[in-house]
């Protein structure tokens, strides 16, 4: 049986390596994290576009899709009407300062 | 005699579509009639029009667009009101937008509204729609299509093969983001659905263009005539549609007609002879079936009038 504060000492080395691991994992899916962020932007644009003169797919075929992107419409109009700078935060991602 | 040259017996569950082209004024209307009366002789026809000029409703005395009209034995008709249909896909996708965009007024995108409605493309989105739904009407043995005007109606066949090239690329970014989505949510334990509607969706449009495109180059689907009269813009055009038709959508007119084609003492009085021979033997030359319409004493404008052109149509 080890003494109490032996205890305490491996579960805060227990917490601490936790801690370190979830950082790894984290730092591991930046870069695809980013890359998604992109990603749904660029769909997002390429199927919205030609209804803000923006002249990508046929107009018909990003309609028919719109509906499919409630989710992320919803995120991208919530952020814009917080007056998020959506453009800033990419840079951040991107670590330009 | 038209529905022997054309060979209309077809051992398909689904209708036969016959698309008549050509130049407008050349007589598409009152040829589609005639093939469609024809056909009524044979199984239930029905003969559409997507010619915004609407000659098919004075014709047939239609009393108005949109309505599917018993005109004979086995022969239906209707003409396709563009305007309502156009009316209609807009209001869908403006409420549909008003919907997930509430914030549109206050953004002032009701400019986006105008975009949807008087988008170019417009016509040929109803028509392709069209077609979509006249394939799977089995109601009918033969439908017999009186199209637009050439532009717009190459531009309708070729439509679903143009979406086909930007749903694919669509798709493969979608696949992409899908992707990285499970990759990101699976490496940080968290819990993630698989199913994307969005993705979903692009391969459900993927499948429904992809057989009407089939159905567009099917012979035992669809046959193509084209009409044009012997004049030289006329007969530009139905080379211009026959080199769509065979370059792009891979098929053969089924049949040609020469229609308005004057007896030699009027056409030499009138200074057209060598034109209308110049025609009639570059018909000859191609490697299609092919007809001559003389030139009524009037101008058809009921369909028995339409059934009396019959004594004036022979092979070449």
């Amino acid at each position: 049986m080890l003494p109490q504060f032996l205890r305490r000492i491996l579960r805060e080395l227990y917490e601490l390596f936790r801690g370190i691991d979830q950082a790894i994992l984290e730092e591991s899916v930046k870069g695809m994290k980013l890359e998604h962020a992109e990603l749904e932007i660029v769909f997002l644009t390429i199927v919205l576009g030609p209804l803000v003169g923006v002249k990508t797919v046929p107009t018909y075929l990003g309609l028919e899709l719109a509906s499919s992107l409630r989710d992320e419409l919803r995120l991208l109009f919530t952020r814009s009407a917080r007056g998020d700078d959506v453009l800033a935060d990419l840079m951040s991602e991107l670590g330009v300062s | 005699m038209l529905a022997d040259i054309v060979e209309a017996r077809f051992q398909t569950s689904r209708p036969h579509v016959f698309m008549v082209l050509g130049k407008g004024g050349v007589g598409k209307t009152t040829i589609s009639i005639l093939l469609a009366r024809e056909l009524s002789e044979i199984g239930e026809t029905l003969i559409i029009s997507f010619d915004q000029a609407k000659h098919i409703v004075k014709y047939l005395r239609l009393p108005k667009a949109m309505d599917i009209v018993k005109v004979g034995e086995n022969l239906y008709a209707s003409q396709l009101d563009v305007d309502e249909l156009a009316r209609r896909l807009t209001a869908k996708y403006v409420d549909m937008l008003r919907e997930l965009l509430p914030s549109l007024p206050v953004l002032n995108l009701e400019d986006v509204v105008d975009v949807v409605k008087y988008s170019p493309g417009v016509e040929e989105e109803v028509f392709m729609r069209s077609l979509v739904e006249l394939y799977g009407d089995r109601r009918f043995k033969y439908i017999v299509i009186d199209t637009p005007p050439t532009g717009v109606a190459l531009r309708t066949l070729l439509l679903p093969r143009i979406y086909n090239v930007w749903i694919e690329s669509l798709i493969e970014l979608r696949e992409r983001i899908v992707s990285l989505r499970y990759i990101i949510a699976r490496t940080l334990g968290r819990k993630f659905k698989l199913e994307d509607p969005a993705l979903l969706r692009l391969y459900e449009l993927k499948d429904s263009y992809s057989k009407l495109v089939k159905l567009l180059s099917d012979p035992q689907a669809t046959s193509y005539i084209i009409v044009a009269n012997p004049e030289p813009l006329p007969m530009y055009e139905m080379r211009e549609v026959i080199s769509t038709l065979e370059g792009k959508l891979d098929v053969k007119p089924k049949l040609i007609i020469l229609n308005k084609v004057l007896p030699e003492d009027i056409a030499a009085k009138l200074g057209v002879l060598e034109q209308q021979k110049k025609a009639i033997e570059e018909l000859s030359q191609m490697k299609y079936k092919s007809m001559i319409a003389g030139f009524m004493d009037r101008q058809p404008s009921s369909l028995e009038d339409v059934v009396e052109l019959r004594k004036f149509i022979r092979p070449l």
